[in-house]
């Protein structure tokens, strides 16, 4: 059963009487514990793909399924819910709370989402910061590190809850070469760990290729789909 | 010619017996009507009543002294609640003394030392003929009618409307009014007596106002009687021996 | 809860700067508010203790239209015995009522043989006065200074003014004259033997003489009773010759003139008093309304012939003008809290209003990591609401140390003649805490636009934003 699936997805924006299309009939489906990118130049419509699967957006026409559900049918409040439950997010600008520490960063969604007991979080949490070669500066906050540990601690939050996939969006647009290919190695190994999805957008061809599968996007289509590695 | 000179003297005769009655000025009746009341110097005894429109009657017994034109005093000798008090005029200046207070106290003609229609000049009564001059004066019947105008602006009442008995040269009834015509109150007299010493006069006097509607005041006199007396009597000073002359 | 608690207080104070000026300003109206309210609300008290302790009492009962006439004091007006006696009779039926006094009012002149001088008296009992108006007493300039109300029958006191300004003093004698109902006028000696203090409103110039006094120097004894005017008139006018029958009379006077005794002598034992006005203390005036609400009830069923009702009720703020001054004190209460409350409101949204813009980023994020906007709500709430928190502890603090320091200083003004009347301000907790609890309110509602604007945002916008 595939995690992902989309039939005539479309995404317009309008200004004033003016159609913009993001997404013109986007048809595809993803299966489970893959690692996919999406490239494209600016405006091809990445960004808005990412948004209408992690359910941050809602499509204009068309079908989207994502962990079985339509993502259509979700109200604000029920899309948060299901973002809690089954996605993970890592964005270009890492977007971490400045008010909690690395280790609280990491825990938000274990106490707000999901309200797991202390014990358990703390396992949980621990692991996952030393996974990521975060755990001794947990008690460090945002603005006490560097943009790459930033990254590494979004990695853990998003990873966190356990979910079906994650979704990181230009996550290493703001690192330097060196800082995101760890970034990409580290959601490698985590997907492997973890059989976790991931899906990222980027235009970086270097980053691109560690993608077992690449989607082209161009004025909102699907032009090109390729296989890096394993099934398609 | 004979019946025009008889006619002639016919008007002439009954012009002058009217006229005969005219012989007498308005200021000779008002002498008259003023001798025939009281004598110049004399005591006598009132009785003042106050009838409350509800019945109720509040009664005082004065025993009144007058020397010349203008000096009275008058000292009460009932209730026992008014007892001892006395007041004393001297042309237009009055005085009240309460036996439990040191000095008399400066009272008007205005006010009234007993209450009820009756002011303090109507109790301390002067001459109307010291008092008033005689505007008008008409004949009826059975009586003269005057307009009496005061004299100064001190004195109670502008003007009089006196009706005199024609016989009896007394006064039936008397008018008073204020400057602007105003009726303030109406005095009824009745019950001519003779007190002695040429005073044959009335000896009730009644008296109602249309300003205290429902309210009447009563005065009797009693043993009018001509006396001299000092001016040491009419002295703030004497006021509380007064009761001696009785 | 105590996640949101957490993140909502580290918010707090991450902007330090501006969350002291949000507090201070806050701070600053709660301080003014229990200041002022404690300040004006114990120089309300005083004020009233002065005015119905002093003079008025709490309630006062006259027959219909006297009040409406007082400046003319009008005895036509007085109770007689009967309706006294059925005031009374209410009065020491009465729970509430703790003392009741009686009091004929009268106007006349002061003379002390040398200058005349107008006055209004109360014929008064000196307990009972003492009792309605416990702060009489204390205005008593003069020999007896025990506090107790001593006032003897031939002894006045007299109001300071008119003793100055007739140059009095205490032991003098003067006499008081008064006009009596019918007109008539009457005289009475008195000894001065205190002077009183004035008092704001009315009745505060006046003299106090006993009671008994009054009635024998307004000659309240009943007329002779007569036959109605008709009849009245017609035994005037038949019968006997009225000067016959004066005459009788005279020789029988004087006859017998020491042993005419009037009914006046033993009338003097008899009640013959007309009552003026009842001036009325309740055991508790917090109680005030209702006990006047019950009396006017009770006194409804007395009605004349005509239909309309016999007595009257006011309570001392219908008396006094002072009743305006209270009132407008009440209105700056209410605006001083007005205004505190619109501090809070306009700082706090001020502030949540910028925290949610400068944070749209973090609530798209929060939003996306899977915060649902029922939270993200209650998030802006509390730092909101902690905002007032801090604002109302400082403040409650710093306002009740202020009233303490004025307690300490003794504050005193002055009123009339009285000087240095302390003020004691008081810390009223429910006030205190009533405050508060609005604040906090106003401080939730002052947020709760903000915060849900925040919760209501679209993550995909929000993620956007700068």
């Amino acid at each position: 059963m595939a995690l992902i699936s989309s039939e005539g997805l479309s995404k317009s924006y309008y200004t004033r009487d003016i159609e913009l299309k993001a997404l013109d009939g986007l048809d595809f489906e993803i299966e489970p514990g893959r690692l996919v990118s999406f490239v494209g130049p600016s405006g091809s419509g990445k960004t808005t793909l990412l948004n209408l699967i992690g359910a941050l957006d809602r499509p204009t026409a068309g079908r989207l399924t994502v962990a079985g559900t339509d993502v259509a049918t979700l109200g604000r409040k029920s899309s948060a819910v299901f973002r809690g439950e089954n996605i993970g997010f890592v964005f270009q600008n890492f977007n971490l709370l400045p008010v909690l520490t690395v280790y609280e960063n990491v825990e938000y969604s274990l106490v707000m989402v999901r309200n797991v007991p202390p014990a358990e979080r703390r396992k949980q949490i621990t692991r996952l910061l030393e996974d990521v070669g975060m755990a001794d500066q947990q008690h460090k906050f945002p603005d006490q590190i560097s943009g790459g540990q930033k990254q590494r601690v979004a990695v853990a939050r998003a990873l966190v809850t356990n979910p079906r996939l994650v979704l990181a969006d230009e996550p290493t647009a703001n690192l330097d070469s060196k800082t995101a290919f760890m970034v990409i190695d580290l959601m490698k190994r985590m997907k492997n760990e973890f059989e976790t999805s991931f899906l990222f957008s980027t235009h970086d061809h270097k980053i691109v290729d560690n993608a077992e599968i690449i989607y082209t996007l161009e004025d909102g289509k699907i032009t090109d789909v390729k296989n890096a590695g394993g099934d398609a | 010619m004979k019946i025009r000179n008889v006619l002639l003297l016919s008007f002439i005769i009954a012009v002058s017996a009217a006229c005969s009655s005219f012989g007498m000025t308005g200021e000779e009746l008002l002498e008259k009507v003023d001798r025939n009341m009281q004598p110049k110097s004399y005591e006598m005894y009132k009785k003042l009543i106050n009838i409350e429109p509800d019945g109720k009657k509040k009664e005082f017994m004065l025993y009144m002294v007058k020397k010349d034109n203008d000096k009275i005093v008058a000292l009460f000798i009932s209730p026992e609640s008014e007892k001892g008090r006395a007041t004393l005029r001297l042309g237009d200046n009055m005085w009240l003394h309460i036996p439990n207070v040191g000095k008399p106290v400066r009272i008007t003609s205005l006010q009234s030392v007993v209450g009820g229609v009756f002011n303090n000049s109507d109790i301390m009564r002067l001459e109307y003929g010291f008092e008033y001059r005689v505007e008008n004066m008409s004949e009826a019947d059975d009586a003269y009618r005057m307009t009496l105008r005061a004299k100064t602006d001190t004195v109670a009442y502008d003007r009089l409307e006196m009706t005199v008995d024609k016989t009896d040269l007394i006064p039936m009834e008397i008018e008073c009014y204020t400057a602007t015509d105003m009726l303030i109150k109406t005095l009824h007299y009745r019950n001519k007596k003779d007190f002695g010493d040429g005073v044959v006069r009335p000896s009730v006097m009644e008296t109602d106002s249309p300003l205290h509607k429902g309210y009447k005041s009563v005065m009797i006199f009693a043993r009018v009687k001509s006396r001299e007396f000092s001016d040491e009597v009419f002295t703030l000073n004497y006021l509380p021996r007064v009761g001696d002359l009785r | 809860m105590s996640r949101i608690l957490k993140i909502a207080a580290r918010n707090v104070s991450r902007y330090r700067r501006r969350t002291i000026m949000t507090s201070l300003l806050i701070t600053v109206g709660i301080v003014v508010v229990l200041v002022f309210t404690s300040v004006s609300g114990s120089f309300k008290s005083l004020m009233v203790g002065q005015i119905t302790d002093s003079m008025l009492g709490h309630v006062q009962l006259h027959r219909k239209g006297y009040v409406a006439s007082l400046e003319n004091i009008p005895q036509h007006l007085n109770m007689n015995r009967k309706e006294y006696e059925t005031l009374a009779a209410m009065l020491d039926a009465s729970p509430d009522v703790a003392a009741y006094s009686p009091r004929i009012k009268l106007g006349g002149m002061i003379s002390n043989f040398d200058q005349t001088a107008n006055i209004r008296l109360n014929g008064i009992y000196p307990d009972r006065e003492a009792e309605t108006c416990p702060l009489l007493p204390s205005r008593i300039i003069g020999a007896d200074e025990s506090g107790a109300m001593t006032l003897k029958r031939g002894e006045i006191l007299l109001p300071y003014l008119i003793a100055q300004g007739m140059k009095i003093e205490i032991g003098q004698d003067i006499v008081i004259i008064a006009t009596n109902k019918d007109g008539s006028v009457n005289g009475q000696t008195f000894t001065v033997s205190g002077m009183l203090e004035q008092i704001t409103g009315p009745g505060g110039r006046d003299g106090y003489i006993h009671i008994d006094d009054a009635v024998s120097l307004l000659r309240m004894t009943d007329g002779k009773p007569g036959k109605t005017g008709a009849a009245a008139a017609a035994s005037v006018d038949t019968g006997m010759d009225e000067m016959d029958e004066f005459e009788k009379e005279l020789a029988a006077m004087e006859a017998a003139e020491s042993a005419q005794k009037e009914k006046q002598k033993t009338a003097e034992k008899e009640w013959t008093a007309e009552i003026s006005e009842i001036a009325v203390r309740l055991e508790d005036f917090n109680k005030l309304e209702s006990v006047k609400a019950g009396f006017e009830v009770a006194l409804g069923e007395y009605v004349n012939k005509k239909g309309k009702p016999v007595f009257e009720v006011h309570d001392w703020e219908k008396l006094s003008p002072f009743s305006n001054i209270v009132q407008i004190i009440d209105v700056m209460n209410l605006f001083v809290k007005i205004i505190l409350i619109a501090i809070v409101m306009i700082s706090i949204m001020n502030v949540m209003v910028t925290a949610v813009y400068e944070r749209v980023r973090e609530i798209g994020t929060m939003s996306a990591v899977g915060t649902v906007p029922g939270r993200i709500l209650g998030l802006f709430v509390t730092e909101g609401l902690l905002l007032g928190v801090v604002g109302v502890i400082i403040g409650n603090i710093t306002g009740a140390a202020i009233v303490l320091l004025l307690n300490i200083n003794r504050i005193t003004m002055s009123f009339g003649r009285q000087e240095g009347i302390v003020l004691s301000p008081s810390i009223d907790f429910s006030q205190m805490l009533f405050i508060s609890a609005v604040v906090l309110v106003v401080a939730v509602f002052a947020s709760l636009q903000p915060a849900y604007k925040a919760s209501k945002m679209e993550p995909v916008d929000a993620l956007r934003h700068v």
